[in-house]
C-alpha cells in the first residue's frame, strides 16, 4: 500500500578528506547552533549531523523547536568506542567522563536536541546495513503517529578507525539530514508544502544490488536508491534481507504518483 | 491497540517471571559485590558462564546474546513465538530490540587480549559486538523475517521500542512484534559511570536522603505483543527531551513531566487514574530529585511511587523494558514493591516513596525511563480492559 509525506528541506554533508583518504585530525566545521559548552565536547559525529541538520532546517525555513528527530547509523560513535577499549585495556580508572558520555549511540541526538531546543521525541536506531531505511521507516512511522510534528532524520557514519578498515573500508563520513512532515500539514514550515515523497514498504528481494561486493557499511545508501541532486531519495532502500522500501518524489503540483 | 501477550525475562533477583514475581514477595535482592576493581554491587545474572547458544549459532557467542539466550528459555518464549508466527507469518512479525551498550563487553576482551593493529576478528562484529548484534541472534534465533530494528537511546532505549512496535503496527506494517531490552555488564558503562562519580559503593538506595549512586545491573527482557486483545495493554506513552545537558536531567523534571503528561494524554485519564508510579529512581541525587519534583508537579500526593533498582540493580537501555515487566507483574499480583533498601526518604522530597510494599488492585500503571542526551519516556499499562 502506497502512503505519502511531504519532504520540507534537506542537506548533505561529506566530512572533508585529506589526500589520502583519511579524515583523522582534520577539523570539522562548527555547527552555528551549538553552544561554546557543546563544541568544547562534541564529537566528529555530532558536529556533521550538526552540520546536515543546520542545511536542513534552512532549506525547510522550519523551526527546530517544532522538530522531533530520529538518528540512525550502523556503527554510530565508533571511533570513541575505540579510545575506550584503549583506555580500558592499560588503565580503565583513567576513562574520561567526556569519553564515556560521548560513546552511547545517541550522542549525536542529545547535542542535536540541545541546539534545536526542541522538546518533542528523539530516537536513536541502528539495524547494521539496514540502518538508513530502518531509520527512515521509524521516522515515517513517527509523522504518521503524530501528524502535526514534523521529524527530522538523520542518517550518518563516520570513517571507521585503522583497526576496523579492513572489515568496513573506509568512505568517507557522511551525514543526511530530511524533514519530514505530513501529507496534510505545513508542519511550521514557512515555505510551504514540499515535494511529495511515497512510500511502500515491499516483500521480496531487492531486485538489483548494485554492489554487492561492496563492504557493508556505510552501504546502507546501497540499493537503487539516490541521494543527492535532482534524484534526491528515489528509487528502493533494503530494509531486510526480505523487504525493501520504495521512495517516489513528485513535486507538490504535478500529478499524484499514484 | 497494543496488547502484551507473552513476557519472558532475566535478571540478578530471578529468571523468568515466576521468579522474579517470588523475589518481589520475598524482597530478596539480586545485588551483590562486584568482583572486580572497583568498590560496588551489581545486579549480576547467574550462570550465563555456562550457557551455551544452539549449536548452528555459536558464532553468536558473547555475553549479551547468552543472556538473551538465558531469558528465551526462562518462560518458554519460543513457544508463544511460534505460536504468533503460525497466526500472522514471520514477516509480519516485527523485531525490536533496545540495547544501550549490545555486546560491547565482547570488543572490551578483544582489546585487552590483542593491543596490536589491525584486528582479526573477520565476520563476528555483526554478530557480537554491533548494536545490531543481539537483535540479529533474536532475528535467527526466533526465525523472524520482519522489519527489525535497534533501539539506542541510552536508558530509555527500550521503553521506546515498545512505542515504536505500537506506531508500526497502528500503521499496520506489521501484526505483532517481539520486544525486547538487553544489557549485559561491562567495563566501559562500569568505569564510565565512575568516572561521573554516579556509582555507589554500598546497595543503591534510590530516594533514600543518604544515596549514593547507582548499582549497574544486567536484565533481558522479551515480550509479544500483537494487535489483538490479551492479558495487558499498552494504555498511553509519551515521550520527550529535555534540550538541557548532556548527562544531567533538568533540574525540575520538566522533560520528564512533559513525557508523562503525554502519556497521560494519549491514555486518556487524569493523573489521580494512576495507582502507582514504578520510578526510573536511579538513586543518584539529581535523577531522584529531578524524577521527584516531575512527579509532585503532576499528580496527587497520595499516590505510591518506588522504585526496584534495590533488586535489579540500573539495568540501563534494559530498564524500560524490565519497568514494563514489572508493571505487569504488579497489575497481575496487586502487590506494590517497596523501595528496596531505602530508610529515609530525602525530605527534600515531595512524592510518596513506598518504604513498605503495599497491596491494593491499581487500573492504571505509569513507568519511568530516562537517559543521558535528555531522553524521556513513560509508559502506562493496564489490564485488558474494556
Amino acid at each position: 500500500m502506497k502512503e505519502q509525506v511531504r519532504l520540507f528541506g534537506w542537506g548533505s554533508i561529506t566530512d572533508c578528506e585529506q589526500p589520502d583518504g583519511r579524515t583523522e585530525g582534520a577539523e570539522i566545521e562548527e555547527p552555528v547552533s551549538f553552544t561554546r559548552a557543546s563544541l568544547r565536547h562534541a564529537t566528529r559525529a555530532a558536529r556533521l549531523c550538526g552540520l546536515a541538520a543546520e542545511q536542513a532546517l534552512e532549506n525547510a525555513r522550519c523551526p527546530s523547536q517544532t522538530l522531533a528527530c530520529v538518528f540512525s547509523s550502523a556503527l554510530g560513535e565508533l571511533e570513541i568506542t575505540d579510545q575506550i577499549c584503549r583506555v580500558l585495556a592499560e588503565q580503565p580508572l583513567a576513562l574520561s567522563p567526556v569519553l564515556f558520555h560521548n560513546s552511547v549511540h545517541n550522542t549525536a541526538a542529545g547535542y542535536w536536541s540541545i541546539a534545536g531546543q526542541s522538546r518533542n521525541p528523539c530516537r536513536a536506531v541502528a539495524a547494521g546495513p539496514f540502518s538508513f531505511a530502518m531509520g527512515f521507516l521509524t521516522a515515517l512511522g513517527q509523522i504518521q503517529t503524530e501528524p502535526e510534528t514534523p521529524v527530522l532524520y538523520i542518517y550518518y557514519e563516520m570513517t571507521v578507525p585503522d583497526r576496523f578498515r579492513l572489515i568496513y573500508g573506509s568512505p568517507p563520513a557522511r551525514a543526511v539530514a530530511f524533514i519530514l512532515g505530513s501529507q496534510d500539514r505545513a508542519g511550521g514550515s514557512e515555505s510551504g508544502p514540499g515535494p511529495c515523497l511515497s512510500f511502500e514498504i515491499e516483500t521480496g528481494r531487492m531486485r538489483e544490488i548494485p554492489d554487492p561486493g561492496a563492504p557493508p557499511y556505510p552501504g546502507p545508501f546501497s540499493g537503487t536508491g539516490k541521494l543527492t541532486g535532482t534524484t534526491l531519495l528515489e528509487g528502493t532502500f533494503p530494509l531486510s534481507a526480505e523487504h525493501y522500501l520504495t521512495l517516489h518524489l513528485s513535486s507538490p503540483d504535478g500529478p499524484s504518483p499514484a | 491497540m497494543l496488547y502484551i501477550q507473552a513476557c519472558s525475562a532475566t535478571a540478578s533477583c530471578g529468571a523468568g517471571c515466576r521468579e522474579l514475581q517470588r523475589a518481589f514477595f520475598e524482597e530478596q535482592s539480586g545485588l551483590s559485590p562486584w568482583p572486580g576493581p572497583l568498590p560496588t554491587y551489581v545486579g549480576t545474572v547467574a550462570g550465563l558462564d555456562t550457557v551455551r547458544l544452539p549449536d548452528d549459532l555459536q558464532t553468536f557467542d558473547c555475553r549479551n546474546n547468552r543472556l538473551a539466550e538465558h531469558a528465551i528459555r526462562a518462560d518458554h518464549f519460543e513457544s508463544a513465538v511460534k505460536a504468533a508466527a503460525d497466526q500472522f507469518g514471520t514477516s509480519r512479525i516485527g523485531l525490536i530490540v533496545g540495547t544501550s551498550s549490545s555486546g560491547i563487553a565482547s570488543l572490551e576482551d578483544a582489546y585487552c587480549r590483542k593491543r596490536s593493529e589491525p584486528f582479526d576478528f573477520s565476520d563476528r562484529l555483526e554478530k557480537t559486538f554491533e548494536l545490531h548484534a543481539t537483535a540479529n541472534y533474536l532475528k535467527q534465533r526466533l526465525q523472524l523475517s520482519g522489519p527489525a530494528l535497534t533501539v539506542s537511546s541510552a536508558c530509555s532505549s527500550s521503553a521506546q521500542s515498545l512505542v515504536l512496535a505500537h506506531q508500526w503496527m497502528e500503521r499496520k506494517w506489521i501484526d505483532a512484534a517481539v520486544v525486547a531490552g538487553i544489557d549485559s555488564l561491562c567495563m566501559t558503562t562500569l568505569f564510565g559511570f565512575r568516572s561521573l562519580n554516579l556509582v555507589a559503593p554500598t546497595p543503591c538506595r534510590p530516594f533514600d536522603r543518604r544515596r549514593a549512586g547507582i548499582n549497574l545491573g544486567e536484565a533481558a527482557v522479551l515480550m509479544l505483543v500483537s494487535n489483538r486483545p490479551g492479558p495487558w495493554r499498552l494504555a498511553g506513552y509519551g515521550e520527550s527531551a529535555d534540550a538541557y545537558h548532556i548527562t544531567a536531567p533538568h533540574p525540575d523534571g520538566e522533560g520528564a513531566r512533559l513525557a508523562m503528561s503525554r502519556a497521560l494524554t494519549r491514555a486518556g485519564i487524569r493523573p489521580s487514574d494512576i495507582g502507582y508510579i514504578h520510578a526510573h529512581g536511579t538513586g543518584t541525587r539529581l535523577n531522584d530529585l529531578s524524577e521527584d519534583r516531575a512527579i509532585s508537579h503532576l499528580f496527587p500526593p497520595e499516590i505510591p511511587v518506588s522504585s526496584t533498582k534495590g533488586w535489579t540493580g540500573h539495568t540501563l537501555g534494559a530498564a524500560g523494558m524490565l519497568g514494563a515487566l514489572i508493571s505487569l507483574l504488579t497489575l497481575e499480583s496487586g502487590l506494590l514493591p517497596r523501595t528496596l533498601n531505602t530508610e529515609e526518604p530525602d525530605p527534600g522530597l515531595r512524592s510518596r516513596i513506598l518504604l513498605e510494599a503495599e497491596r491494593t488492585r491499581p487500573n492504571y500503571i505509569l513507568t519511568n525511563a530516562f537517559g543521558f542526551g535528555g531522553n524521556n519516556c513513560a509508559l502506562i499499562f493496564a489490564g485488558a480492559g474494556p
